[in-house]
């Protein structure tokens, strides 16, 4: 009797107190999940080509957008001086399309996410995906979000969470319409891969 | 080293042969394998390497992405590779990211050994390490360790197959070598087989087979000459044998005629030493008889002259009164012709002693014994005896030579008829004999009367004017021709005489000089 | 010589015999003078006990029959005779003679003188020697 007093009370407290440990947990584990997703978004740009029109054999940096809400913090700080192909890379923060449709430099911003070679759109611009995905198309440019159903919504590389690990999924078909070659080392990595039939249909 | 010097020329060239083609195999073999292993690891290296970098290549994306499942599936393909051990990714931490085990023992590399690249053979095991680079920075180490079951598998192998290639090469070798080292020892061991039964049976007619014309030919001619050359010496050594043979025996024949013969000789020369002795002896003796005769009939014949002289004093004596002068005179003749008598006696003894009567010859000093005489001879004043040389030392009898001076000089002042009288004694050496001579200015000798004074009881005057025995010089005479010398005189009548005389100088033997003055003598 | 002794002479040649008795006489030497011819004659003189023992001998050598030499070695060899002393009177001037007489045991070996003035002087020695020289008593 005394013995499940004890066990009871042990669990009340776990669950007292779990919920902030999870949440102290979930904090830190936050932080560290865009670190994972910061470094990520660089290594994508080393297993990915763009075209020669978007990144032509110039020093021209690659540029990594980062439109929405941003969640990475200084995420990007350990890597953001190391050079990748032999650029260095630029990190931008856009705001989100509704807060750009309202600004004033909205044409210049949208022209300089245009620009960007990988457009890590964030979760702030869930509703807003399929349209800033149709704001970057047809300019060879990496959709990247960790929302889901982005690759449905025709986004390339989508970021998910198993078992507390980051990994990803990738639309292929997206990313040919993005003119981009994703490499199959990058690919087989993926954990699901999306081609989109032909008639729009999605196949996984 | 001594034990190869003593095997038979066969045996050394086979192991000699083999020795070397072994250890040329053994050397080879070893070498090989060394460069093999050499070779092997190197490659092994290198596979491995690409092994790892191929790893590396793969697992870029899954480092990148921390994808470890896909990591470990990229190193599951070293399965195919069954020495591989072990592989491994390393994060940039170094941190085991995936690994992959052959078996399940589980060797981990500890992080003491972890390096950036490279290789290190060590416990047994080839660990290669290669850095995973994406866009230039290290993401992550690849280790692979494979075992080194393959190369000792190799080695194994190798040593097997050397093994037997040494085995069969050197059978291969040892049967060549058997059969060609004939090519070497059969000649030489024919030409030893030869000169054994040269110098056993000492045939030199043998001769050896020349059968190449290497050294071994060279040796063989040589040799086969070398017999040559024996067999003719010893032909030539038998040939000189037999004629030293005969010339000894004719020698040996030879020496003993000469030895008969000087056997012979030395008997006839002892015979006539016998008989020399023996007339020697003989003649001593006849000697002896002739001195003791001489003495008996000097004796004898003076006995009755002593008694005839005594006889005719006391009838001088006595009877004086009763003779006239006539009668006295006739007594007084009668006196004279005895002692004349016993004169003539004395002269024959005088004259037989010579030559008979031993004495010693000695050095005789002329110098001191001539005027020695010279004084017993006392010549009157109105004569002078002198020695107008240098008289030499002579070796002869004392008396003897006193004799011929004495007698020679005494006659001088005996004849001499002049108021002065000079009478000179000279010597002149010549070669070989002294020439002695006496020379007065008496009254001097016809020529026709030169020999006839050296006879016995000649004399030229009359006996009543010089009492004279008439012996002097026949005595004279004899000494020197004893002497082996000659006696002569020169003269010219009223003016003088010189009487010469020579004697040899060598001291001729004695004896032998007596008995030819004695057989002289005695004709 | 003691005057009554006979003097005993051994001499052959009458002549020299004849010498010594006249020297005897010139000398006036009383002792009777015996005379014989040889040894013979002499050993028989000697023997004849009848005879009277001279007082000394004078001896020829060269003799017939038995010449002196032998007289004497008989001489000597008689223990009575050989007292008698023997001087020996001869010609031989022989050193043979001389050294047997010696040996015999002579008292004087005299060489007789050609010259007979010389010989007397000779027998006046002899006479004198024996004068003065003690003689053994005979028998």
């Amino acid at each position: 009797m005394r013995i499940k007093a004890y066990i009871f009370v042990v669990l009340a407290l776990a669950l007292f107190a779990a919920p902030i440990l999870v949440q102290a947990q979930d904090d830190s584990a936050q932080s560290r999940e865009y670190q994972i997703k910061a470094a990520f978004l660089y290594n994508f740009t080393k297993f990915v080509d763009w075209p020669e029109e978007k990144m032509p054999d110039s020093n021209e940096p690659i540029i990594i957008g980062v439109i929405g809400k941003d969640p990475f913090g200084d995420a990007f700080e350990p890597i953001k001086d190391k050079p990748v192909k032999g650029k260095s890379v630029i990190v931008k923060r856009f705001k989100g399309l509704e807060e750009l449709e309202k600004s004033s430099e909205r044409h210049p911003q949208i022209e300089a996410i245009r620009k960007c070679h990988l457009l890590f759109i964030c979760r702030s611009e869930k509703q807003k995906l399929k349209e800033t995905i149709d704001l970057v198309k047809d300019h060879s440019v990496l959709t990247v979000a960790d929302s889901e159903g982005f690759l449905e919504s025709g986004g390339i590389i989508n970021f998910v969470m198993e078992e507390k690990k980051v990994c990803f999924e990738i639309n292929v078909t997206a990313a040919k319409r993005a003119k981009l070659e994703i490499r199959s080392q990058l690919l087989k990595l993926a954990k699901r891969i999306v081609e989109e039939k032909p008639s729009g249909e999605e196949k996984s | 080293m001594s034990i190869l010097q003593n095997m038979t020329i066969k045996h050394k060239l086979m192991s000699i042969i083999m020795l070397a083609c072994i250890t040329g195999l053994v050397l080879t073999g070893v070498i090989l394998i060394v460069w093999e292993i050499n070779t092997f690891r190197k490659e092994l290296i290198h596979s491995l390497s690409t092994q790892a970098e191929m790893i590396a290549e793969n697992s870029k994306a899954a480092l990148a992405f921390q994808d470890a499942e896909d990591a470990k599936q990229t190193l599951q393909a070293l399965h195919v590779e069954p020495s591989i051990a072990f592989g491994c990714v390393y994060n940039k931490d170094n941190k085991l990211f995936a690994t992959y085990y052959r078996d399940y023992a589980e060797i981990k590399v500890h992080p003491s050994e972890l390096q950036e690249s490279g290789f290190s053979f060590a416990g047994g095991f080839l660990t290669v390490f290669k850095p995973i680079i994406l866009d230039g920075e290290t993401i992550g180490t690849v280790c692979l360790r494979s075992d080194l079951s393959p190369m000792y598998a190799m080695i194994k192998n190798h040593i097997s197959v050397i093994i037997a290639v040494l085995l069969f090469s050197s059978l291969v070798a040892f049967l060549v070598t058997s059969r060609l080292q004939k090519v070497i020892s059969e000649p030489i061991l024919s030409l030893a087989e030869v000169a054994k039964v040269v110098s056993e049976k000492k045939d030199y007619s043998t001769r050896a087979l020349k059968q190449s014309n290497d050294e071994v030919g060279l040796l063989i001619d040589a040799f086969n000459e070398m017999l040559e050359q024996i067999q003719y010496r010893d032909l030539e050594l038998v040939d000189a044998k037999e004629q030293l043979e005969v010339r000894v025996e004719q020698r040996t024949a030879e020496l003993t005629t000469a030895n008969e013969q000087l056997t012979t000789e030395v008997a006839e020369r002892k015979k006539a030493e016998e008989r020399q002795a023996e007339l020697l002896k003989q003649l001593e003796s006849a000697n002896k008889e002739l001195n003791d005769f001489a003495h008996i009939v000097s004796h004898d014949l003076k006995a009755p002259l002593r008694g005839i002289k005594t006889l005719a004093n006391w009838i001088s004596t006595d009877y004086a009164d009763k003779l006239d002068e006539d009668g006295r005179d006739q007594i007084d003749l009668l006196l004279s012709r005895v002692d004349r008598m016993h004169n003539l006696i004395d002269g024959i003894l005088q004259y037989s002693r010579v030559g008979r009567v031993k004495e010693e010859k000695i050095q005789v000093t002329l110098n001191e014994l001539v005027p020695n005489i010279i004084d017993l001879i006392a010549p009157p004043e109105s004569i002078t005896i002198t020695i107008k040389d240098e008289l030499p030392v002579i070796e002869c009898e004392k008396t003897r030579i006193t004799q011929v001076f004495q007698n020679l000089l005494s006659n001088a002042v005996k004849y001499m008829d002049k108021p002065q009288g000079q009478v000179s004694i000279g010597c002149d050496e010549k070669e070989g004999y002294w020439r002695f001579s006496i020379a007065d200015n008496g009254p001097g000798i016809e020529e026709r009367h030169f020999d006839k004074i050296f006879q016995i009881f000649q004399t030229l005057s009359p006996r009543d004017e010089v009492e004279s025995t008439g012996i002097g010089l026949t005595v004279v005479k004899k000494i020197v021709e004893m002497y082996g010398g000659k006696i002569w005189v020169e003269s010219k009548v009223g003016e003088g005489s010189t009487f010469f005389f020579t004697l040899p100088k060598q001291k001729v033997g004695g004896k032998n000089a007596e008995l030819q003055a004695s057989i002289v003598s005695r004709r | 010589m003691r005057n009554s002794k006979p003097v005993l002479l051994v001499e052959d040649d009458s002549v020299d015999a004849m010498t010594v008795k006249r020297a005897f006489k010139e000398l006036k030497v009383l002792n009777p003078l015996v005379l014989t011819t040889n040894g013979e004659e002499a050993l028989q003189y000697l023997r004849n006990k009848s005879n009277g023992k001279p007082c000394v001998t004078l001896l020829d050598l060269n003799m017939p029959k038995m010449n002196g030499i032998e007289f004497l070695k008989i001489v000597k060899a008689d223990d009575v005779l050989r007292k008698i002393p023997v001087v020996v009177l001869t010609t031989s001037k022989e050193e043979s003679d001389i050294v047997e007489s010696f040996k015999l045991s002579v008292a004087g070996y005299i060489v007789k003188p050609v010259d007979y003035k010389k010989f007397v002087e000779a027998i006046r020695a002899i006479e004198l020697y024996w004068t003065l020289s003690e003689l053994p008593d005979g028998e």
